[in-house]
């Protein structure tokens, strides 16, 4: 008996450890555990997802909770994400997510906000998602004021001056607050002035850019391109104040050289010079190709 | 009752058969003869249908066996045991097994007592002792496997033995015992054989009819003292060589 | 002068050209359709077929593993080679698992049992082609479809995912191996590479390209095998002929299911 089944034994033992090798290599590379029952299905509805695609990863606070099961386009500019993550971390009726960029190469990830809020969600419940550019977003007026702006000056410039005009103003928001704990000083107070003068700058550009008509007639364009002008030269003046300020803080000078210890300022002053420079950049550049572009 | 009626078979460009009409009655055992390569096993195969003719019809007992479905045409089979030239055994499978397959009948092939009552039955008839069923065919010796073949062709007891040159390649003491086997089977389970040889000797000895195959068609065709006295040149030029020696019974 | 007259007669080429090819491929739907026939009769192949199956896959778990173990090996380290710099480590990852689930493992798996049961299946059927066997088989009122055909296409077809699903195993265990050793890459790189660029589905398009190798390293060989004429020879020319048809079967296959299935 045992001798007759023999090859069916070889045979089936052969293909039983195949399909739990395919199985559990299914699992491992799809980056599941076995037990469906502890995920839940979040749908998200963005209006644009920027190539996100299934298997790629659910953050809370980066880290990977989960993983987005599948994507699929409902319409133009209605696209719904199913989202797996633990039954832990199941949304709740402030629930929240965005796509965002995980690295240079543009790979993405969904960056998922659970909520605090006691109820939690229906299953199957749709969440409506953000998109990245909203997301930075925090509470302070300046930035949100900022994020007003954007609206308007995308339909002007790129959507990247208009990032840089708003990195810029939440990097100078930041280094103001972290300056005005350090008391006063000749430096402290030129960089104080700087960071105000860029400050109502970057918010005369908003308002500049922001006008609802903008772009209507030749006499605006000239406006805005004087416009424009003129704050590129202070942009300029103010840019190259910061970086002596910046110098200066290198070599260790006065009450900002002692603050070098605080990294966070450093590092915030730098974030800022960078924003700066490129905003600068974009600045000269692209009112001039948009006038050119509308005069002929 | 065999009947082939006008046959032709040509393979690419060379023609076979040419129109061969051919008769064998039940129980009877006819020889047919010819030199090699003359188209006497093609003619053979065409009597169970593993060749198909290009004109002209085969009947085995009042079926048209081309026209016949697959199951029909596989009982008809099981019914014709065929003796390959070279036992055509399966090299891979025992003696045992071997035979087993020869045991058509599909209710008998899962009888376990059955089948192994039978296979040394049939090992018995074909004169080899029963340890010869655990061997392999490549144990054997040409002669062996020869028998081995018709007791495989007899397991499942045929009522036709088609024979295709059981002699060929056999010392002639191993010819002569399988020319003995041959009558005995015929006699013993009273089948209707047709033995297709090159030996004449053989067929003359075996044979209550013999027919000459030659450039595709029956040139002769009687007992074999009708075919003795043929006056035809090219009857007498093949039967001379061999006939010249005295035959044994 | 007649000789020259042949030669030269290009219509005749193509035409006989032509009139072969056309008659191999009626000959092999028609083994199709016997297979088809054949299936009910399961009694007979079914205990065929686990014999067959037994030897084809633990017959080539070593060739398969050696030739996927290297394959995974040489992907990691040639991957290595080729990213340097700003690439990120995690990215050979992703290309070893990838290229070995997608094309490797069943390509080289199907082209190694292309030779080694291909040429066997023809071997083999060409011989009892030869030597009346399957004449024999015929003449005994059996089907040589379902006594030789049909278990070992079966059991081919049945072992290939099997093997693939090893060799893609062993493959990326080297990949992974040698990505340790040569390009100082982490478990987790490794582990995070690999989820990344892996989709479900590409893992099921492994297995359907097995499956369809599977049926294309044996079809082709036992056709060849059974249409085997003339002794020795014959034999030589049909096993020559399977290997090198089925593994052409293979490549054009691959190119065929890449386009139909992998819609980017």
């Amino acid at each position: 008996m045992d001798l007759y089944y023999k090859q069916e034994l070889k045979v089936g033992v052969i293909v039983i450890v195949a399909v739990t090798v395919l199985v559990t290599g299914l699992l491992w590379l799809s980056g599941r555990t076995i037990g469906a029952g502890s995920t839940v299905t979040v749908p998200v509805r963005f209006s644009n997802v920027s190539g996100l695609q299934p298997g790629d990863p659910v953050r809370i606070s980066g880290v990977k909770v989960g993983r987005v099961a599948n994507v699929v386009l409902e319409d133009v500019g209605n696209v719904t994400v199913y989202l797996e993550v633990s039954r832990a971390n199941r949304p709740r009726t402030d629930a929240k997510a965005l796509v965002a960029s995980l690295d240079f190469f543009g790979e993405k990830y969904v960056d998922y906000v659970p909520g605090n809020a006691s109820d939690v969600l229906r299953d199957g419940q749709v969440i409506t998602g953000q998109r990245e550019v909203a997301i930075t977003e925090t509470a302070t007026n300046l930035t949100s004021r900022a994020a007003d702006a954007l609206a308007g000056v995308q339909t002007l410039l790129s959507e990247r001056t208009a990032e840089d005009i708003h990195r810029t103003l939440v990097a100078v928001e930041r280094t103001l607050n972290v300056v005005a704990r350090l008391g006063e000083g000749p430096t402290v107070g030129e960089l104080r002035e700087t960071l105000g003068a860029v400050q109502r700058l970057a918010v005369r550009m908003d308002s500049t850019l922001a006008k609802p008509d903008i772009g209507k007639s030749l006499d605006q364009v000239d406006e805005i391109a004087a416009s424009m002008k003129e704050m590129s030269d202070g942009l300029g003046k103010a840019t190259t104040s910061l970086g002596s300020i910046l110098e200066k803080m290198d070599r260790g000078q006065g009450v900002l050289g002692r603050a070098v210890n605080d990294s966070t300022l450093h590092d915030d002053l730098h974030e800022t010079l960078v924003a700066l420079r490129k905003l600068l950049d974009d600045v000269r550049e692209r009112p001039g190709r948009y006038v050119n572009v509308k005069v002929f | 009752m065999i009947e082939l009626k006008h046959i032709s078979k040509r393979f690419g460009d060379l023609v076979v058969l040419d129109g061969v009409d051919f008769e064998v009655r039940q129980g009877e055992t006819v020889a047919l003869l010819g030199p090699s390569g003359v188209g006497k096993s093609v003619l053979l195969k065409h009597i169970n249908g593993l060749i198909h003719p290009d004109a002209g019809e085969v009947w085995v007992d009042r079926m048209k066996v081309g026209a016949l479905k697959r199951k029909e045409l596989s009982r008809l089979r099981s019914r014709i045991g065929y003796v390959f030239q070279n036992g055509a055994l399966f090299d891979s499978l025992t003696v045992f097994d071997n035979i087993q397959l020869g045991i058509t009948d599909e209710a008998a092939s899962e009888d376990e007592v059955y089948c192994r009552d039978r296979v040394r039955q049939c090992l018995d008839h074909v004169n080899l002792p029963p340890e010869t069923a655990h061997k392999y065919p490549a144990e054997l010796s040409g002669g062996m496997r020869k028998r081995v073949g018709i007791a495989r062709a007899i397991a499942g007891q045929p009522t036709y033995l088609l024979w295709d040159e059981p002699t060929s390649g056999l010392d002639p003491v191993n010819a002569d015992i399988i020319d003995s086997l041959v009558e005995k089977l015929d006699d013993e389970l009273g089948v209707t054989s047709v033995v297709v040889t090159h030996d004449v000797r053989g067929a003359f000895r075996v044979a209550d009819r013999i027919a000459l195959l030659r450039d595709g068609r029956i040139r002769a065709m009687g007992t074999p003292a009708e075919l003795r006295a043929s006056t035809d040149p090219a009857v007498q030029q093949f039967l001379e060589r061999d006939l010249t020696i005295p035959v044994a019974h | 002068m007649e000789s020259h007259s042949v030669t030269l007669d290009v219509r005749r080429l193509v035409g006989r050209f032509s009139l072969r090819s056309t008659s191999h491929v009626g000959r092999v739907s028609y083994l199709l359709l016997e297979m088809a026939r054949a299936v009910p009769e399961w009694r007979i192949w079914m205990p065929r077929m686990f014999e067959q199956a037994s030897n084809v896959g633990y017959g080539s778990l070593f060739i398969v593993g050696l030739t996927a173990g290297f394959a995974g090996a040489v992907t990691s380290l040639q991957a290595g080679y080729q990213f340097t710099g700003s690439i990120p480590v995690y990215f050979a990852a992703g290309v070893i698992v990838e290229s070995i689930i997608l094309e490797l493992g069943p390509v080289l798996t199907a082209l190694v049992l292309a030779g080694r049961i291909g040429a066997r299946y023809a071997a083999e059927l060409g011989t009892m082609r030869v030597t009346e066997q399957i004449d024999a088989l015929e003449s005994l009122g059996r089907s040589s479809v379902s006594h030789l055909v049909l278990p070992r296409v079966i059991a081919g077809t049945l072992m290939l995912p099997v093997l693939v699903v090893f060799a893609d195993l062993v493959g990326i265990g080297a990949g992974w191996v040698a990505a340790k050793g040569s390009l100082e890459m982490t478990n987790a790189d490794f582990t995070y590479g690999a989820q990344y660029f892996f989709k479900t589905w590409d893992l099921w398009y492994s297995m359907i390209k097995a499956f369809a190798f599977g049926l294309a390293i044996t079809i082709v060989p036992c056709y060849m095998g059974f249409s085997t004429q003339q002794g020795a020879e014959g034999v030589g020319r049909s096993t020559t002929a399977a290997v090198v048809s089925a593994s052409v079967l293979i490549l054009f296959l691959d190119a065929a299911l890449a386009k139909v299935l992998l819609k980017t």
